[in-house]
C-alpha cells in the first residue's frame, strides 16, 4: 500500500476514535471491501492482524546488518593489526581478541541501527524533505482514516460503508 | 488445581537423587586425598551454588515487590519455595564453616594459622579472612536472608488467609522487600568473597561479587522456567502461559548477556593491565582447564544469545527449557571454575611443602622457586580426577544437591496454594500479555 | 520558517498502517540495541579509567559501576531539566508527580549501587594487601583533596537516601535540589578519580597538586553553555513530549480513563490488541 504519485482517486472517511476505526476495518474486511490504506496519528494496537498485514521483515534485515557489522569490525581489525600495520601494544600479541571485542560490539550495533533505519526510510518512501501525498492534515493530529480506491470500491458502496460505521466525514481526493 | 501435592513417585525420584548424591559423596571421600579436597570442594561448590540460587530467589521477589511488578504474581510461590532453601543452605555452609574451625578441610590457604604467619599477604588479610568472620558471616548473613525469606513468605501466606482490599500484608511486604535489597546487596558480596574468592587467597577482583551473583541469578531464572514447565506438564499452573515464559526467557537472555559482559569486563581489565598477581588467575584456568574455560563462555553466552534472540523461541516451551537446562549446567560449571583450580593449588601446596614460607608474589614465582620440574608436576597437564573436569562423582553429587533443593522447594510449594489469591497484582498476572 | 523545518524533518510521514507497523518493528529493535549500547558506552568510558595499572585506575568493578553511575546521574540531570521544563511549558498533566517519584526511586537504587561499588573498592584495596592501592584510597579520603572525596560520598551515597521517605520522593523542590546535588556528586567522583589519584601516585618526588587555570575553568563553563544551548534549541523548535506515543497510551494509562479521576471509560474490547494465535 505505498502512496506513490500515480493519480489514484480515493474516497476516504475520517473517524474520531480508534475503536471506531477498528470496528470499521473489521466490518470492511467482513464485507470484502478492498482497503486502499488506513491512516492514524499513532499506531493502533490490534490493527495489523485485522488488516492482514504481514510481519515486517525489518527485523531480519537488522540482524543481517548487525552480522555485517560484526564481520567488518572483526575481520577489519584482524587485517589492520596483523597485516596492515602491526604494532606491539603493551606487550600484547598482534591478534588480541579481547581488545577487538568492544569495537566489534559497537560496529554491530552501529551497522544494525543505521542499516535498519535507512532501510526503514527507503521502504516507506520517507526522506528529508520528501513530500508524500497525504489525505488530510488532521490525520496526524486526532483523526483516523480509512481510504478506498474508487476504481476498486464504488463511491456509493463506500459512502454507505462510512455511514454505517460512523465516520464523521467523508471526502474524495486524487493522489 | 491450586494445591500442589508431592506424589509418591516424584518424591521417590528425589530421594533417589539425594541417595545418589550421598553415595557419590561417600565414594568421593573414600577415594580422596589426605585432605579430602575433592569431597570438600564438591560439597562447597554445590552448597554455594544452590544457596546463591535461593538467595537470588528472595532477592528477585523483593525486586518485583519494590518495582510494583505484577507479571510474576501467579507463579510467585515458586520463588517463595526456592527462597526457603536458604535454611538448608545455611546448614550446609555451616558444615563448611565448622570445617574451617576443626580443620576438617584445607580449602582455604588462610585457614592454616601457621602458614598465614609466614605469608605477608595473607597476614594482611587475616582480620577479614579468618575462621571467626567466616562462621559469623555464614550464620548471621545467611540467617538474615533466611529470615527475610520467611518473613516475606509468612506475609504472603497471611495474605491468603486474611488478606483484604486494604492490602495490609502487601504494604508490609513492600517495607521488608525494600530493606532486604541493600542488605542482600552488601552481605552477598561479603559472603562470596569469603566462600569463593578467598580460595584464591592471593588474588582479588572488585567485580567478583557482582559476577558470581549474576551467574547465580541466571541459574535461578533457568530453574524457575524448568519448574514452571514441569508443574504445567503435571496439570498445575494452567493460568501461567507463554507470556510469562516469554518474560522469564527475556530475563534468561538479558542476564546471560549481562553475565557475559561482566565476565568480559573482569577478563579484559586484568588481561590488559597484565599484572602478574592478577593474571595468574586466568593463566591457571586458560592453561590447565581450557575446555572448561572456553566452554563456559560458549554455553553461557553463545547458546542463550543465539537461541533466545528471537521472540518466538522465548515463547516455545521446548526451546526455552533447552536453553534453561544448558545454562543451569553451564553456570554450575562456572562455579566449578571459580572453586576447583584454586582448591587444587591449595591442596598441592599443603601436601607438597607442608607450611613452607610462601612468597608474597603469586604462583608463578612460587613455582620458579621450586624448579621447573616440581612446578610442572604440581600443575601438570596431568588429569586430576574431579578437578580437571567434572567427573561422574561431581555430576552425581550435583544431582544429589539438586534433588535436595527440589525436594525442599516442592515440599514448601505443597504447603500452600500455588497461586496467592489475595495478592493485589494477581489480576494483572492472569492477563499478562506480551506481544 | 518553522514550517519549512517541520516539513523537512517530518520526512513525508503519512501515518499509513504499514508504516506504523514498520515503525514499531524498528523501535523495538532500536530499543533492544540501545540498551546494551548504553551499557557498552559507559563501559568503554570506564575503561578510560580502568585499563591502567596505577592504583585507583585499575579495578575490575569499573564497568558496571560506571554504568550504574551513568544511570544515576542521567536520571538526576533529566530531573533537573524536566522539573523546570515541566513548570514553564505547563506539562504537569503529562509529567506527573508519579513520574518524579519513580525516577527518585531509580536514583535511590542506582545511588546505592554506586555506594556499594565505592565500599567494594575501598574494601578490596585493603584486602589486596597492595601497598600502593591502599595508599591511593587513604590519600583519597585523607589527603589534600579529602574534601572532594567527602563531597562525592555525601552527594552520591548519602543524599539519595533521603528518597527512602515517600513524602520526600514526591516533593518537587527537594527533588530538584537533590538532583543538582547528585550532579555535583558525580563531578566530584570524576575529580576524585582523576585529580586526587593522579596527584599522588608511586613516586613521592612526582607528587604535585592540581589547581585549575582559567583555561580549564573556561572550557568547563563552555561545556555548560554547549549543553544548555543544544537543549534549549531543541525545546524551542521541537515537541518536548513524544506526542504520538502519548496518544497511543492515552486510553490505557491516561488520567481521564484510568484511576480515581477517570471521567471517560472505554469499553475494553477483548479482541482488542491480541494477535491471532493468542487465546485467552
Amino acid at each position: 500500500m505505498e502512496n506513490k504519485v500515480n493519480h489514484t482517486e480515493v474516497i476516504y472517511g475520517l473517524y474520531n476514535d480508534e475503536e471506531d476505526l477498528l470496528r470499521a476495518v473489521k466490518s470492511a474486511k467482513q464485507d470484502h471491501l478492498e482497503i486502499y490504506d488506513v491512516y492514524s496519528p499513532f499506531p493502533v494496537h490490534g490493527l495489523d492482524p485485522i488488516l492482514g498485514l504481514e510481519e515486517s521483515r525489518l527485523h531480519q534485515a537488522g540482524f543481517i546488518y548487525g552480522a555485517l557489522g560484526t564481520l567488518t569490525a572483526f575481520l577489519g581489525m584482524t587485517w589492520i593489526f596483523t597485516k596492515d600495520w602491526p604494532i606491539i601494544f603493551g606487550g600484547k600479541p598482534y591478534w588480541s581478541v579481547p581488545a577487538f571485542i568492544p569495537i566489534t560490539f559497537e560496529l554491530t550495533v552501529l551497522f544494525a541501527a543505521i542499516g535498519m533505519t535507512v532501510t526503514f526510510y527507503i521502504v516507506n518512501g520517507l526522506g528529508p524533505g520528501v513530500v508524500n501525498n497525504h489525505l488530510d492534515d488532521r490525520i496526524t493530529d486526532d483523526k483516523f482514516c480509512i481510504a478506498f480506491d474508487k476504481s476498486q470500491v464504488s463511491s456509493e458502496k463506500a459512502q454507505s460503508f462510512f455511514k454505517s460505521t460512523g465516520a464523521s466525514e467523508v471526502n474524495s481526493k486524487t493522489i | 488445581m491450586n494445591q500442589y501435592t508431592l506424589t509418591a513417585s516424584h518424591r521417590n525420584v528425589l530421594f533417589g537423587a539425594m541417595g545418589l548424591g550421598i553415595v557419590c559423596l561417600i565414594l568421593t571421600w573414600i577415594g580422596d586425598d589426605a585432605y579430602h579436597t575433592r569431597f570438600w570442594t564438591n560439597f562447597l561448590h554445590n552448597s554455594v551454588f544452590f544457596t546463591m540460587i535461593s538467595a537470588m530467589a528472595v532477592f528477585f521477589i523483593a525486586v518485583c515487590i519494590t518495582a510494583y511488578a505484577g507479571w510474576h504474581t501467579n507463579f510467585k510461590r515458586v520463588w517463595e519455595a526456592y527462597s526457603m532453601f536458604l535454611f538448608v543452605g545455611l546448614g550446609l555452609l555451616l558444615i563448611v564453616a565448622l570445617g574451617v574451625y576443626m580443620h576438617w578441610h584445607h580449602l582455604y590457604h588462610w585457614s592454616d594459622e601457621a602458614g598465614v604467619q609466614n605469608d605477608p599477604i595473607l597476614k594482611g588479610k587475616a582480620s577479614f579472612l579468618n575462621k571467626n568472620w567466616y562462621l559469623f558471616g555464614t550464620v548471621i548473613f545467611v540467617g538474615t536472608w533466611a529470615f527475610f525469606a520467611s518473613k516475606l513468605r509468612g506475609l504472603s501466606l497471611e495474605e491468603d488467609r486474611v488478606g483484604t482490599t486494604s492490602f495490609t500484608q502487601h504494604k508490609s511486604m513492600r517495607f521488608w522487600a525494600a530493606i532486604l535489597l541493600p542488605i542482600i546487596g552488601f552481605t552477598s558480596a561479603a559472603m562470596i568473597w569469603q566462600w569463593v574468592m578467598s580460595i584464591d587467597a592471593h588474588w582479588y577482583s572488585t567485580l567478583f561479587a557482582w559476577y558470581s551473583t549474576a551467574s547465580a541469578f541466571v541459574s535461578m531464572i533457568a530453574l524457575t522456567i524448568l519448574m514452571i514447565i514441569f508443574l504445567k506438564s503435571n496439570g498445575y499452573y494452567t493460568e501461567v502461559n507463554e507470556n510469562h515464559i516469554h518474560d522469564l526467557g527475556k530475563f534468561l537472555f538479558a542476564i546471560s548477556v549481562f553475565w557475559t559482559y561482566l565476565w568480559f569486563s573482569q577478563f579484559m581489565l586484568i588481561w590488559y593491565a597484565n599484572i602478574g598477581e592478577e593474571t595468574i588467575y586466568f593463566r591457571e584456568r586458560y592453561d590447565n582447564y581450557p575446555s572448561l574455560f572456553f566452554g563456559n563462555l560458549v554455553i553461557n553466552f553463545l547458546v542463550p544469545f543465539f537461541i533466545l534472540m528471537r521472540n518466538d523461541t522465548k515463547r516455545k516451551f521446548g526451546s526455552v527449557s533447552f536453553v534453561a537446562i544448558i545454562v543451569l549446567l553451564g553456570h554450575w560449571v562456572d562455579y566449578f571454575l571459580m572453586i576447583k583450580p584454586g582448591a587444587l593449588i591449595n591442596r598441592n601446596h599443603a601436601m607438597g611443602h607442608g607450611h613452607d614460607a610462601a612468597p608474597a608474589v603469586g604462583e608463578a614465582a612460587h613455582g620458579a622457586e621450586h624448579g621447573a620440574v616440581a612446578h610442572t608436576a604440581e600443575h601438570a597437564s596431568d588429569f586430576v580426577a574431579g578437578f580437571s573436569m567434572p567427573g561422574l562423582l561431581e555430576i552425581g553429587t550435583f544431582v544429589g544437591f539438586l534433588g535436595l533443593f527440589l525436594f525442599v522447594a516442592l515440599t514448601v510449594l505443597s504447603k500452600a496454594a500455588l497461586v496467592p489469591k489475595n495478592d493485589p497484582y494477581l489480576e494483572e498476572s492472569m492477563h499478562h500479555h506480551v506481544i | 520558517m518553522r514550517r519549512k523545518i517541520y516539513n523537512t524533518l517530518s520526512f513525508g510521514w503519512t501515518g499509513s498502517a504499514k508504516h506504523w507497523q514498520r515503525w514499531e518493528s524498528l523501535s523495538l529493535v532500536l530499543a533492544g540495541l540501545s540498551t546494551p549500547l548504553v551499557l557498552s558506552v559507559h563501559t568503554i568510558v570506564s575503561f578510560d579509567f580502568a585499563t591502567s595499572v596505577i592504583p585507583g585506575w585499575h579495578t575490575t568493578i569499573f564497568p558496571p559501576y560506571f554504568v550504574a553511575g551513568a544511570i544515576f546521574s542521567g536520571f538526576a540531570m533529566v530531573l533537573t531539566l524536566m522539573i523546570i521544563t515541566r513548570k514553564l511549558l505547563h506539562l504537569e498533566d503529562y509529567i506527573t508527580v508519579e513520574h518524579i517519584e519513580s525516577m527518585n526511586k531509580v536514583i535511590l537504587l542506582t545511588g546505592t549501587i554506586v555506594g556499594v561499588a565505592y565500599l567494594t573498592e575501598l574494601f578490596i584495596a585493603w584486602y589486596s594487601g597492595y601497598v600502593y592501592e591502599q595508599f591511593a584510597f587513604f590519600n583519597r579520603a585523607l589527603g589534600p583533596y579529602w574534601w572532594s572525596y567527602f563531597g562525592m560520598m555525601f552527594c552520591n551515597v548519602v543524599s539519595p537516601q533521603f528518597f527512602w521517605k515517600k513524602s520526600w520522593r514526591r516533593n518537587i523542590t527537594l527533588t530538584f535540589f537533590l538532583s543538582i546535588v547528585v550532579n555535583i556528586g558525580m563531578w566530584f567522583e570524576r575529580f576524585v578519580i582523576i585529580a586526587t589519584t593522579l596527584a599522588r601516585d608511586y613516586l613521592p618526588s612526582s607528587w604535585s597538586l592540581y589547581s585549575p587555570s582559567w583555561v580549564e575553568i573556561g572550557i568547563y563553563v563552555g561545556t555548560f553553555g554547549l549543553f544548555f544551548t543544544c537543549y534549549l534549541i531543541f525545546v524551542r523548535v521541537a515537541p518536548v513530549v513524544a506526542v504520538a506515543e502519548i496518544k497511543s497510551i492515552l486510553k490505557s494509562a491516561g488520567d481521564q480513563y484510568i484511576g480515581d479521576n477517570a471521567t471517560q471509560h472505554h469499553h475494553h474490547n477483548h479482541d482488542y490488541g491480541h494477535t491471532p494465535n493468542e487465546h485467552h
